[in-house]
């Protein structure tokens, strides 16, 4: 089975590639670019939060604060300090990804869910500090003037050509995210999801897997947050509260959890939705935890996945049906 | 005012708002005993608690004590029809997509409050008069002494009720083992119902009593709740002698912290004790509560 | 024939919460012999399958497996020293299809890590393939081959069971521990068990046994220990521990 998936797969990051470079061609409002550039950003982070949720069974309503740490990380050593942006993005990664084995590592040796809350204390904490400590991160009216990130002389200064930028790095997740998903370490992954206990027998230490795949998906929102800097030129503590976090594991699920391609279309359509919904910014929450709450109680596998597990024991019943045999769910 | 008339006016006040930490923690673990899930509608039993309180008050114009017992019954009702609808009617019962629902109920009914009730903060009356009282130099508001009243007979009730009512044992053996006591007839189902009615009803509380001294809003749940749950972690999660201990400490330290080093960062101070505590002593100060065994 | 003892548990106490679940056990486990473990309902057999695969640690005593401690030891280390089981209520990853669960199984035969597969290098290219075959060839032996793209929760009850021993068999165990193999299976289905134990001891795997099913225990086991409310009170022989009356009366209960 491996080698079919292998296939099918690499021709979905050919068609996702391919429709990358020609989208372009066919869309000329900024506006739309734009709304595309913030459904890549977000995808990157859904992606990384999904291998966290999706394949590992652990949740994370602190996922704003990584994606606030890449940012300000960001921000602060380029605008501020005056340091190269391409490397300064690679610092971000590794600061987050380290404080993430810190808040990370303690919650996930316990068994049941700390890490919700553990994550949940630590992102109100990085907020409060976004806010307060006015006087590096320029406190609840922003931080402005975050150089365009550029290649030798070219620069990344419009939506245009930040959607080659961003869809780039939305590419390279995601194949790097397939990969994973379809090695050793996804099919633990998915084991610890499926029986903690049971895979801890067979020789996997779950404690590391759980943290490992904890500080990738921050590592993800933290390189999401660099490019958002980079590309808004602005950022503010209000991009990353709570509601963030809320909305990024709204994604997860309805995409579906597990899914790698699922993520992409979660972020997508809730991020247009959001886009819609954004003349009446107050039924933004009641949206979100509607959505969130019927998903999951009538179709917990996520839309995408769900539907596709539809159609497979469809495939099944027939398949059975035509061999004479009878099919039970 | 001297530094120790200072510190033990920061200890007063810690223990006020400590209390309604204590109440809401023990809320999250009659819940978690019940059901092993983490349930975030607890924020809202807390924020509803204090605007039901002030819609039948404030504007209906109910007597103070008819729409204290009102507010609580509303919720409590809530409580119930949480369990009933969503909960029980969820395909999945996995652990996960039980959190995840709690988290979506939430959002759904913080967002529906702001449109009910508005963003801004709406006061409410103390329960009564708001002469200062004097203690050895310290100044507190009876609303205070109210607090602590009404924290401590629930307290009482729920030590009474867990250990000496039928129900009560029937709900702390289902914690233990469900299994097992569904094999001795007790209905696991109804439990779980009557543990989202109890929390509603202990959140309300703790919702309506504060509410005088901070004032209320659509959205005064959250940090309520969430230290709450830190202080349900700090003394043992599952534990209710914990959760009282951890309450009380967390708001001491709190009021401390805040009043001795620095205000901006109040509400990090709680956080920044649970993480602390998941480090170094992650069972809390008195242990986990009673839990399956594998 | 004496073999060489390959697992030998210490005077092992188990306390819940001041309830022995297991007090002061010793026995021993002779390398390629089936041991079985039997005794009545909360006798305390599950508690001590779990506590030589490191589920919980004793609370007091000792298990030796081929001359090393390993009493102190996480699960997923025990798993690497060559001891892997399966549960008595069943443990398949349902959320995986049936070939990925004997693909986990195989965790301890591979090697690579996070970075690596991210990057699927040639190493885990090469990996995975002798991955699927292994996993392919187990399914095979388990009659279970033409449903390996099934998600597994989709199998019926017997096939799950023969699944997780398959998953537990993939990671090359020197012992194979049992948790109640045919509970729940029909007459035929548990006479096919019967046989794939024997053809599992045949490829010299040690087997710890754990088992309500008196024909099968005394069918197919060389040696047996008895548990009652946590203690050891008989162990030898299928006919040995037969004649026993300490054995007759706990099972037949006291007059």
């Amino acid at each position: 089975m491996a080698p079919f998936t292998r296939k099918k797969e690499t021709l979905f990051l050919i068609i996702f590639a391919l429709a990358i470079i020609l989208i372009p061609l066919f869309v000329k409002n900024k506006y739309h670019f734009m709304v595309m550039n913030i459904v890549g950003l977000n995808t990157i982070v859904v992606i990384g939060l999904n291998l966290l949720i999706g394949f590992t069974g652990q949740i994370s309503l602190g996922h704003a604060a990584f994606y606030g740490m890449g940012a300000y990380l960001s921000a602060i050593f380029t605008a501020t300090f005056g340091f190269p942006p391409w490397p300064t993005i690679v610092l971000a990664m590794i600061i987050t990804g380290m404080v993430a084995y810190f808040v990370g590592y303690p919650s996930l040796k316990l068994k049941g869910h700390y890490l919700v809350m553990a994550t949940l204390g630590f992102s109100i904490i990085v907020h409060i500090f976004m806010v307060e400590l006015d006087r590096i991160t320029g406190g609840p009216s922003g931080f402005p003037g975050i150089p365009h990130l550029s290649i030798g002389a070219f620069v990344f200064d419009n939506d245009f050509k930040n959607f080659y930028l961003i869809w780039t790095f939305v590419f390279f997740c995601i194949l790097v995210s397939v990969n994973l998903v379809n090695s050793r370490v996804g099919r633990a992954l998915k084991a610890i999801h499926g029986s903690e206990v049971a895979a801890n027998t067979l020789g996997i230490d779950t404690d590391k897997y759980k943290t490992k795949v904890f500080v990738l998906s921050a590592v993800f929102a933290s390189l999401a947050g660099s490019l958002y800097a980079h590309y808004i030129t602005f950022i503010s503590p209000r991009s990353f509260d709570f509601y963030y976090s809320i909305q990024a594991v709204t994604m997860v699920i309805v995409g579906g959890m597990g899914s790698v391609w699922g993520a992409f279309f979660g972020a997508g359509l809730l991020t247009v939705l959001s886009e819609f919904l954004h003349v009446a910014e107050k039924y933004n929450i009641i949206a979100y935890g509607a959505i969130l709450t019927l998903v999951l109680v009538f179709l917990p596998e996520g839309i995408v996945v769900g539907f596709y597990n539809f159609y497979r024991r469809r495939k099944i019943k027939s398949m059975i049906e035509k061999r004479g045999g009878e099919f039970r769910v | 005012m001297g530094i120790y008339e200072q510190i033990l006016q920061f200890v007063l006040t810690g223990l006020t708002i400590g209390a309604i930490y204590a109440l809401v923690a023990l809320g999250f673990n009659i819940i978690h005993n019940a059901t092993g899930i983490v349930n975030f509608v607890q924020c809202e039993f807390v924020t509803l608690g204090g605007m039901m309180m002030y819609t039948y008050y404030s504007l209906l114009g109910i007597p103070l004590i008819l729409s204290f017992f009102l507010s609580m019954a509303t919720i409590i009702l809530l409580g119930a029809l949480i369990e009933r609808g969503p909960i029980r009617a969820a395909r999945s019962k996995a652990i996960i997509v039980l959190v995840f629902i709690t988290i979506g109920l939430s959002s759904t009914i913080r967002g529906t409050a702001l449109l009910a009730w508005g963003p801004d903060n709406v006061p409410l009356p103390s329960f009564s008069g708001e002469n200062v009282i004097r203690i050895l130099g310290a100044a507190i508001l009876p609303q205070h002494l109210w607090i602590f009243g009404i924290t401590v007979g629930v307290v009482i009730f729920l030590q009474y009720f867990f250990h000496r009512t039928l129900i009560g044992k029937a709900m702390r053996a289902t914690a233990v083992n469900r299994k097992a006591a569904s094999l001795m007839g007790i209905s696991v189902n109804r439990m779980v119902l009557l543990s989202f009615a109890m929390s509603g009803g202990i959140g309300a509380v703790g919702g309506m009593i504060i509410a005088p001294i901070t004032t209320s809003s659509y959205d005064t749940g959250i940090m309520l709740a969430l230290k709450g749950f830190s202080a349900a972690i700090l003394g043992g999660y599952g534990n209710n002698a914990g959760a009282v201990a951890g309450g009380l400490i967390l708001g001491v330290l709190e009021s401390l912290g805040a009043g001795l080093i620095s205000s901006k960062f109040k509400n990090a101070f709680a956080f920044l004790i649970l993480l602390l505590v998941l480090f170094f002593k992650p069972t809390g100060l008195l242990g986990y509560g009673e839990s399956e065994r594998v | 024939m004496n073999s060489e003892i390959i697992l030998k548990a210490e005077g092992i106490r188990k306390y819940f919460g001041g309830v022995a679940a297991l007090n002061d056990v010793s026995f021993e486990v002779r390398r390629n012999e089936i041991t079985a473990i039997i005794g009545p309902n909360g006798a305390g057999k599950t508690t001590l399958i779990n506590l030589i695969t490191g589920i919980y640690p004793p609370t007091s005593g000792k298990i030796i497996f081929e001359g090393k401690t390993i009493s102190r030891l996480k699960p997923f280390h025990i798993a690497y020293q060559g001891i892997t089981r399966t549960f008595q209520n069943l443990q398949v990853f349902h959320n995986m299809t049936v070939l990925e669960n004997v693909m986990v199984g195989l965790h301890t035969q591979t090697e690579s890590e996070f970075l690596n597969c991210l990057l699927h290098l040639p190493k885990v290219k090469r990996e995975e393939r002798r991955v699927a075959e292994e996993g392919a060839s187990l399914l095979r032996f388990f009659h279970l081959e033409s449903k390996s793209d099934w998600l597994s929760s989709s199998l019926p009850y017997g096939e799950q069971k023969r699944l997780e021993i398959a998953r537990a068999l993939a990671g090359k165990p020197k012992l194979l521990l049992l948790d109640e193999p045919v509970a729940g299976l029909n007459i035929r289905e548990t006479e096919e068990m019967a046989e794939l134990i024997l053809k599992i001891k045949k490829m010299g795997i040690t087997i710890i046994l754990v088992e309500h099913d008196m024909n099968l225990v005394m069918g197919i086991s060389d040696k047996i220990t008895v548990l009652n409310y946590g203690q050891k009170i008989s162990g030898g022989t299928p006919e040995e521990v037969q004649k026993d009356p300490k054995v007759i009366q706990a099972y037949l209960g006291e007059e």
